[in-house]
């Protein structure tokens, strides 16, 4: 049912493509999503809760009215989400944790915004400082530094492309992969590289943004959930093959909206250092052809065309093609396509980029919320409905308006939320949650296999050893593990939720594998400062607790230690094994 | 496809309700950030614990690149698409195989076969993904394979042993089973480079002694952080997983076929496919839940019929040989065995002698647990082109293979709030072939 780019695009109402008559009924899908639950009448009634448009569309009333902007304290954005975050756990009844301790906090800010811990010097330089602002130092500090564009584009291109992206090359994306670091180094704003990456100019090599939409070639449907699911906190996969049974969605709802990508095309516009080079090139003609609910589907059924129409919006505006007006089916490969005459996708992406997109802005606001503090104030972040309420509405609408009113300037909403109490609680506490629904402690999360290898790299010192060698230093991004080591062992999905547990083969490779390159003895590394320093053991222990910990030992460990090294004469095997157990310990698996 | 059809309107999701609250509960303590947003995976059904006192346990053999079902399942002899070889009676009375497999054909009885596959992916990655998952591919969510819930729902607790164990050496083979939305500490143990696990050795200079040693003292530093911490429990389940890998450092002896009787050896033969089996049917009889072995090369665009030649008498042999000796131990019973493709092949012979990709109508086949043995379900037609009777697709076969084991097929884990059952809403297991 490609309808790119042909006049004669099938149907679909569903999973179909053209074809035999044998085959249609065999894939006559009725519901290709899980979540499909018509049967409950509980949800029928939570329909009628009001839409977050309208919600949206207050708060920027709001905002409007105010004469200084947001009609928020001198404090700004942090103290009103304390406020909002505490009056919750005054209704519910809960009891907030201490706030988190200098070191606990300096971990835990270095992993989320640069993906690393801090080196030693950086944190006996931090926990030693006795300034009274030196929090707030830090989080300037490290928002300015270049590892967090490094960190946070990482971050966001698991969102766009995920470890297993659908194929056509998207697993080698090192120019998409520029492109987004640079935005986060210019600081573009969200909305601004979210519409280059819809609008999609130039070549997913040199531009990097293309790259986006290779992943859904000749897929308009598949373009469709992605897109609204990642940039508008949507998810219409249900409203693929009937209207959706509980949330407001309708079946033309998703075929308006696929519309607008109907007419894409990938073309390969040529090679670059052995990477294929894809532009995006869009029709002048084709139309998505729907059918109806799938289940009353029949074989042959051709559709009707459906006009590109916003999601709960209005129908595109679109000018008429002459009568005369001839395209080729397909755009030959080698040569940037020409932009069409009027163009569908770009007039999406002005659309979902908007301010006052009812769903954009607070999207992002909630998604970016959730990776900092745990989870998201609409949970899961990527599925904002009428039956997915938020844990608290009034500071969700805060958050999106005060994204617009940053102009979707990501690092001034970061340093809001790092700077806010909540932020800064402490981990500890009898709980077992992992993810604390009303935000009353810090949340626990495994670290990202980058993180892991970042840390345990910034841990041993390997940068050190690099230099003392005199070698080159690799310029492979997952020296000295290796990538498919790392991706095998730490890379699937594992964002701190409940089943977490490291497969065994992480384990296996942990205990008796090939992390023996980071735990050389080679000079310049932590193990060789540690054996050869004339400081006492105490000292050495020390040091090798805030190396890999970012924190000083209690004075029990402090003990055990010390005893544990000295026992026999050679140090060496044992600092070894002494550093081995604080690299493989929970507390450095996990972001707390 | 009317014969099985249970919609999303269907009362089969009253039946689950319960569980979709308690996963309403449950996932609030989920949380996570990316592309598919947290993954809770919650409400593990009652039924499940049961499961596990009976001990049931899979096998899938994965024929990687497409077998063809007239050289095996769904011979057409005498016809312009059935080739050159011919059809042999078998233990159930009219049903005939492929005259290369005169071991199974005797067994026939232990084994039901499915002749009515129509998948409708016929290129290998999307058909792979299609058919060892149940479920077409969705931008908005991964799905793990069959053999990975398979190895979730079997898994014993407090096993010391890996709950899922994948050889796959051969090029073809080489996919990962998918954990998808289970996340990382569902993955199998991978046999990729040898028949031995890797890492299972002592480090170098490290004695048995201070292995020890220096995980007591990791022991004693992590539980003191587990203490009174948020998510103590996701942080001791780190902890705990030593014991589970110093139980496969002990258990190193159930990878080595050596162990067995030369007898033993000869019969399964020594060919890759045949050693790997063995070693499977060592691993399951110790109570690993869930071994996959794959055996690549089946792909035959070119000479299809000389390469069949070569590789069904070696399936015909291991296979039989396998679920004999499965038998004879008394592990049959509890033990599914199932023979799966990415799809099937043309029925028409190409320029080169070949067959190429089909996957409008083939075949697979199942013995062991839960499984009516002699069971033949479904047709094709003469020429072996479509499906006449019994069509099922993916869907419907990883139903079937959950059913088989006594698993729920319309059971549902949780994707945050998100019930995901853990087969399509429309796949419906083929009771024909189900004991």
């Amino acid at each position: 049912m490609l309808a790119t780019g042909s006049d004669h695009a099938i149907l679909s109402g569903g999973n179909l493509r053209p074809g035999p008559a044998s085959q249609v009924v065999s894939r006559l899908v009725l519901c290709r999503m899980a979540p499909c639950r018509e049967n409950y009448p509980e949800y029928a009634r939570v329909n009628s809760v009001k839409p977050p448009r309208e919600c949206l569309l207050l708060a920027l009333l709001l905002v409007w009215l105010s004469p200084a902007g947001f009609a928020r304290g001198e404090e700004g954005l942090r103290a009103e989400i304390d406020r909002h975050v505490e009056a919750a756990w005054k209704a519910n009844k809960v009891t907030p944790a201490e706030p988190a301790s200098d070191a606990e906090f300096l971990r835990r800010l270095y992993l989320d915004l640069l993906g690393t811990i801090p080196t030693h010097d950086e944190a006996v330089a931090f926990l030693d400082d006795s300034d009274a602002a030196k929090r707030q130092q830090l989080i300037d500090r490290l928002l300015d530094d270049p590892r967090f564009a490094r960190h946070q584009a990482e971050v966001w291109d698991q969102v766009l492309f995920g470890r297993n992206p659908p194929g056509y090359g998207t697993d080698k994306r090192e120019g998409f992969q520029a492109w987004l670091q640079n935005q986060f180094q210019q600081n573009t704003p969200y909305d601004q590289w979210v519409k280059a990456i819809l609008v999609a100019e130039g070549n997913s090599v040199d531009d990097g943004a293309p790259l986006f939409f290779v992943q859904y070639k000749s897929q308009p449907e598949d373009a469709t959930e992605a897109v609204t699911q990642k940039f508008l906190g949507v998810q219409l996969q249900c409203a693929r093959c009937h209207d959706h049974p509980f949330e407001s969605w309708k079946q033309l709802d998703f075929y308006g909206m696929a519309a607008f990508f109907a007419r894409l095309q990938v073309v390969e516009v040529g090679k670059k250092n052995n990477l294929a080079m894809y532009a995006i090139g869009e029709k002048n003609r084709g139309e998505m052809l729907f059918t109806g609910p799938v289940t009353e589907q029949e074989v042959g059924q051709k559709g009707e065309p459906v006009k590109p129409k916003f999601l709960h919006g209005e129908p595109l505006e679109e000018p008429e093609l002459p009568a005369d007006f001839k395209e080729d089916r397909n755009f030959p490969n080698g040569k940037l396509p020409p932009k069409p005459r009027f163009s569908r996708k770009d007039q999406l992406a002005e659309w979902i980029a908007r301010p006052d997109n009812p769903y954009f802005a607070r999207a992002v606001a909630n998604r970016v919320w959730a990776q900092f503090l745990g989870r998201g104030i609409v949970h899961p972040v990527d599925n904002l409905s009428d039956s997915n309420k938020p844990s608290h509405p009034e500071l969700l609408d805060l958050l999106a308006s005060a994204m617009v009113e940053y102009g979707f300037d990501l690092k001034r909403y970061i340093r809001e939320l790092v700077s806010s109490r909540t932020y800064q609680l402490s981990g500890g506490g009898e709980v077992e949650a992992a993810m604390p629904s009303w935000f009353e402690r810090a949340r626990a999360r495994p670290l990202t296999a980058e993180e892991l290898l970042d840390s345990w790299r910034v841990a041993v010192g390997y940068e050190g050893m690099e230099q003392a060698s005199g070698r080159r230093p690799s310029d492979d991004r997952y020296a000295p593990l290796g990538s498919g080591y790392l991706m095998q062992f730490f890379g699937a999905p594992s964002n701190g939720v409940g089943d977490f547990q490291g497969g065994l083969h992480e384990h296996l490779f942990l205990n008796n594998g090939g992390l023996s390159s980071l735990l050389s003895t080679a000079k310049g590394g932590l193990h060789d400062t540690l054996l050869n320093s004339e400081s006492p053991w105490e000292q050495r222990v020390d040091r090798l607790f805030v190396s890999l910990l970012s924190r000083r030992p209690t004075a029990e460990e402090r003990e055990k230690f010390v005893a544990y090294l000295t026992a026999e004469q050679d140090p060496q095997t044992r600092l070894n094994e002494a550093i081995w157990v604080l690299m493989t310990s929970s507390e450095f698996r996990f972001n707390h | 496809m009317n014969r099985h059809r249970t919609s999303c309107s269907s009362p089969q999701h009253d039946l689950h309700r319960r569980y979709f609250l308690q996963g309403l509960l449950a996932s609030t303590a989920a949380a996570g950030f990316g592309g598919v947003g947290g993954i809770g995976v919650a409400a593990e059904a009652p039924h499940a614990a049961h499961l596990k006192k009976q001990q049931k346990r899979a096998l899938f053999i994965w024929l990687a690149g497409g077998s063809s079902q007239f050289e095996t399942w769904d011979p057409k002899p005498s016809r312009e698409t059935g080739g050159p070889f011919r059809s042999i009676p078998t233990a159930v009375p009219g049903y005939h195989v492929c005259e290369l497999m005169p071991k199974l054909a005797v067994l026939m009885n232990k084994i039901a076969v499915v002749r009515s596959l129509n998948t409708g992916i016929s290129e290998h990655g999307q058909a792979a993904d299609l058919i060892s998952t149940g479920r077409p591919q969705e931008p908005a969510l991964e799905y793990p394979e069959i053999g990975v819930v398979l190895s979730k729902e079997l898994a014993a607790r407090e096993s010391q042993l890996p709950d899922y164990v994948s050889f796959f050496l051969s090029t073809e083979g080489r996919r990962r089973p998918a954990t998808g939305f289970l996340g990382g500490g569902y993955a199998p143990m991978l046999l990729e480079n040898s028949m031995r696990p890797t890492d299972i050795d002592l480090p170098q200079g490290l004695s048995e002694l201070r292995h020890k040693e220096r995980e007591h003292m990791r022991e004693l530093l992590s539980n003191e952080f587990a203490r009174g911490r948020v998510g103590g429990q996701l942080v001791s389940g780190y902890n705990g997983a030593y014991a589970k890998v110093r139980g496969l450092m002990r258990s190193d002896h159930l990878f080595d076929i050596e162990r067995e009787p030369a007898t033993v050896r000869d019969r399964y033969g020594s060919t890759v496919f045949g050693q790997q089996c063995l070693a499977a049917r060592r691993l399951l009889e110790a109570g690993v839940p869930m071994v996959k072995v794959a055996r690549g090369f089946w792909d035959s665009h070119h000479d299809n019929f000389e390469s069949h030649r070569e590789l069904v008498p070696d399936f015909d042999n291991v296979l039989s040989t396998l679920l004999v000796d499965l038998d004879e131990r008394g592990l049959l019973e509890s033990t599914l065995v199932i023979i799966l493709s990415e799809f099937g092949r043309t029925p028409k012979i190409n320029k080169d002698v070949g067959r190429d990709h089909f996957a409008d109508a083939w075949s697979c086949a199942f013995a062991g647990c839960g499984i009516q043995g002699g069971a033949i379900h479904g047709k094709t037609d003469p020429d072996g082109k479509t499906v006449v009777d019994g069509q099922v697709n993916a869907s419907d076969i990883a139903a079937t293979i959950y059913k088989a084991v006594g698993i729920d097929p319309h059971m549902e884990y949780y994707s945050g709030l998100r019930p995901v059952p853990i087969s399509k809403e429309d796949a419906a297991p083929i009771d024909e072939i189900l004991s």
